[in-house]
């Protein structure tokens, strides 16, 4: 604050030394200049409040945080104390949920849902089996395993996306000959686009950004600072810019974590959150027939498992996928050329741990599940047929107090 | 065999020069700065614990730093024995402790070893898991200047004559005990050959090239963290003689608190009526460099963000929260630095400081900079006489007074020089590299 007696100092000063004059002057007059446009802007901002815009900015703001704190609470079960230590320490908490969601889907919207219970997981474990699966040319199928409380976001091939309660999908008994005709489509594709994938939301509120990865192997990052912006106009963009290439997978990451991304023809890349583009690029350089078999994220230090079509597992340690230095990485082989020209394809990959779960969909239609464990162990599923889909998924312990 | 260098571990500022007997080369020890030859006495140690020194050091801190994320994590840190009475038990002891914290910043390293002996010494500091006591900084930043010097001069350098303030501290003890620090922070830094001298003598040595006749010399070394004089005969360098020398702690640092506590402490809150006597302490601590940093805890965040909430003084009171909190101090240093060396050549100088919840300006006259450090101005002019007659000299036969440091430039001390000795015997040295070059011809005499 400028007072009177500091006023009286620059007077003396200018009595005793003349020539500071200027100098206080043009510090005095540049100040006044400044204070002159902040003056301004909260001028600007007092108008904008009267009319009520500011108002209504706010609304929506804290509309959007109290819908990311409802979807926590969900995720938690409501618990307080859970979220506290959540907010606080960053320690490892987790929830065991009741029932597990085991969705598979495809990319014109239909969804099915099996509800399974996650103590009664066993090694092989049948879940159900599809009628057919697609042959050669026809779309794969997708899966997926999360909490039924979860809340999935449905992002288009047309950069559209929505939202929806896992819950709210219906679901299906497991055990049950399954059959296309009880999947729901609780977001039919408009003309044109496809379903690119399903995306768990709930803990957006406890990640940095949203990564977007296209089939051909372009990537870009969204900061969840706009998932207000994002789930209010219901567009995230494509992903991709070049013809014939489609949003692949949306996942959520931390700023610390890495993108691991696993082609077809069984090439591994391993990117830096911190170093992805805000603009879409190109991350992993493709041959011309290959493509994104698997997108997820993972720590440092956690180690993959990749399932080729055969049932044969891919176990990479914590350190074989090195973070790439720069985009339009050719990435690293995963398994040798021989292997390569006799066919081998990835059909899934996943960072797990020997805790974690796997579950795989057979050519032949079947759903079953495998502890990660047995499968590093053997090194191949138990039953040596062809698989045309496979995914991990973790249960987390729940923190005794 | 490598070569030897003269080496100024100054307050502030640093540097490196070699002699060959003829010419003083100053090395270009920071090439980021403006006056390469010159380097920040500033150490930066990252989580993965690198280390770098000046002006990259400055850089990397603010990129890593300002307005960063924190994560506030309860560690513990160790225990503590309780004895009193018919009592004795151990209990925990916790910290919070930033754990997204990049990297540390350290700065005023020689007034830490100044510091670094005695009943409340400052005996070092814990960069995560690892404690660094003095010495260990030293070595860190010394290593670092010497690898430097090494690149500059193409091969290796095993000496080094050190430069030393006339006085670490008052007491013998601690005085010695602060040059072994440093003698041993050099060793480990890989120097096999380790001497010291005097900063004003090697000011004086430097001074001494340009002289055809002897003379009485008087030199006025104001620096950073402290003034050093001595008096000397000077232009024969086989009949060369100490007089008198005497040091004082006071110098540009001292004038750099003075600013902000007679003139911006009020933009903290300071004076206004109703703060809590808890958070008074806090903006009491503002001139603090060592304490500032240490204050950025949960704790102190919820209690200035009640108080704030409370609408007590809450522009004051989001200055210091954002200060604190958003990693400013240094910036916050460097502008109150900038404005006193401003107020060497100009009339006034302004501090600003405009972040995140932030506008601090302040305008400062030199007038009102001339009046806050009137208590120093006496306490140099004491000195000076003191030093004076310690030598056996009347003023008026003090042929000439060489001023060299930072603080030197500061008018009120050039006309004090001028009113006790005459204007015409007052001369200016470099700066900054006067003490570096006397230095490196004293390596040089001493092989």
């Amino acid at each position: 604050m400028i007072t009177p007696e500091k006023i009286d100092e620059w007077i003396k000063e200018v009595e005793e030394r003349p020539g500071s004059a200027v100098i206080i002057l043009q510090y005095i007059s540049n100040r006044l200049r400044d204070l002159t446009q902040r003056n301004q802007e909260l001028r600007a901002d007092n108008l904008a409040l009267r009319t009520e815009k500011k108002v209504e900015e706010y609304e929506r703001r804290i509309a959007n945080l109290e819908y990311q704190l409802d979807l926590l609470k969900r995720q938690f079960g409501g618990d307080p104390a859970v979220l506290e230590a959540l907010a606080s320490a960053a320690i490892p908490v987790g929830i065991t949920p009741d029932v597990l969601s085991v969705l598979v889907y495809d990319a014109h919207g239909h969804i099915l849902r099996l509800e399974t219970d996650p103590a009664g997981l066993t090694e092989g474990a049948l879940l159900g089996t599809l009628p057919e699966t697609p042959g050669p040319g026809e779309e794969p199928l997708r899966l997926l395993v999360s909490s039924a409380a979860e809340e999935m976001l449905f992002v288009f091939s047309s950069g559209r996306v929505s939202t929806r309660a896992v819950a709210s999908i219906p679901a299906v008994l497991p055990d049950h000959k399954l059959d296309w005709e009880q999947a729901s489509q609780p977001d039919e594709p408009r003309g044109g686009e496809t379903l690119g994938c399903l995306t768990p939301v709930s803990r957006m509120a406890l990640s940095d950004y949203f990564v977007q990865t296209s089939l051909r192997g372009w990537v870009k990052k969204v900061g969840t600072t706009l998932a207000s912006s994002i789930l209010e106009k219901h567009y995230i963009g494509t992903g991709v810019t070049q013809p014939g290439d489609r949003t692949f997978n949306v996942v959520l990451a931390k700023r610390e974590e890495r993108l691991v991304l696993v082609s077809r023809d069984g090439y591994g890349l391993c990117l830096e959150v911190q170093a992805l583009p805000f603009a879409v690029e190109s991350a992993f350089k493709l041959g011309n027939l290959d493509f994104i078999a698997a997108a997820f994220i993972t720590s440092p230090g956690r180690p993959v498992l990749v399932m080729t079509q055969l049932g044969k597992v891919v176990h990479l340690g914590a350190d074989y996928l090195d973070p790439a230095g720069s985009l339009r990485s050719r990435g690293q082989a995963l398994y040798s050329q021989q292997r390569r020209e006799k066919g081998v394809k990835v059909v899934g990959a996943a960072a797990l741990q020997a805790n974690d779960w796997t579950l795989a969909l057979h050519k032949d239609g079947r759903l079953t599940v495998h502890s990660a464990h047995s499968l590093i162990d053997s090194g191949a599923m138990s039953e040596q047929d062809e698989l045309v889909g496979f995914t991990g998924f973790g249960l987390p312990v729940k923190k005794s107090k | 065999m490598g070569l030897k260098i003269g080496l100024d571990f100054g307050t502030s500022n640093s540097g490196v020069a070699i002699s060959d007997g003829s010419q003083v080369r100053l090395l270009s020890i920071d090439r980021k700065n403006i006056q390469p030859e010159v380097v920040k006495t500033i150490l930066y140690i990252t989580h993965e614990y690198q280390v770098y020194i000046g002006q990259e050091a400055v850089e990397l801190y603010y990129r890593h730093n300002v307005n960063r994320l924190r994560r506030f994590v309860r560690k513990r840190v160790g225990e503590v024995e309780y004895r009193g009475g018919d009592m004795f038990y151990i209990t925990d002891v916790y910290a919070y402790v930033d754990e997204l914290l990049p990297g540390r910043l350290l700065q005023y390293l020689k007034t830490a070893l100044r510091r670094s002996s005695g009943a409340h010494a400052y005996t070092g500091t814990q960069i995560f898991d690892r404690f660094y006591r003095v010495g260990d900084l030293l070595q860190a930043y010394l290593s670092q200047l010497k690898t430097r010097a090494e690149r500059e001069l193409g091969e290796g350098v095993s000496g080094v004559t050190l430069g030393r303030p006339v006085k670490f501290s008052d007491s013998p003890e601690k005085d010695l005990q602060a040059e072994e620090t440093l003698r041993q922070a050099a060793l480990a830094a890989g120097f096999s050959k380790v001497d010291f001298e005097l900063e004003p003598v090697a000011a004086a040595l430097f001074y001494e090239r340009t002289l055809t006749r002897p003379q009485n010399g008087l030199i006025f070394d104001f620096g950073g963290g402290t003034l050093d004089l001595a008096v000397l005969r000077l232009g024969d360098p086989h009949r060369r003689e100490v007089y008198a020398s005497a040091g004082i702690d006071v110098a540009g640092s001292d004038f750099d608190r003075a600013i902000t506590q007679k003139h911006l402490l009020q933009h903290f809150g300071m004076d206004q009526a109703g703060i809590d006597p808890a958070i008074i302490e806090l903006v009491q601590a503002v001139p603090d460099w060592i304490a500032l940093p240490e204050l950025s805890t949960p704790q102190i965040w919820n209690s200035l963000q009640k108080a704030i909430q409370k609408e007590i003084a809450p522009v004051h009171l989001k200055t210091l929260q954002s200060l604190i909190f958003n990693d400013l101090a240094f910036s916050f240093y460097n502008q109150v630095e900038t404005a006193k060396i401003a107020l060497s050549s100009q009339g006034a100088a302004v501090v600003q400081l405009k972040d995140q919840d932030i506008d601090l300006w302040e305008l400062v006259s030199r007038r009102q900079f001339e009046n806050d450090i009137r208590e120093y101005q006496k306490v140099v002019e004491k000195l000076l006489l003191d030093t004076v007659a310690a030598a056996g000299l009347e003023p008026g036969q003090i042929d000439v007074v060489v001023k060299t440091g930072g603080s030197s430039n500061i008018p009120v001390f050039t006309e004090m020089l001028s009113r006790l000795f005459g204007a015409e015997r007052v001369k200016a040295s470099n700066s900054f590299s006067s003490v570096t070059a006397g230095l490196a011809i004293r390596a040089h005499e001493r092989g």
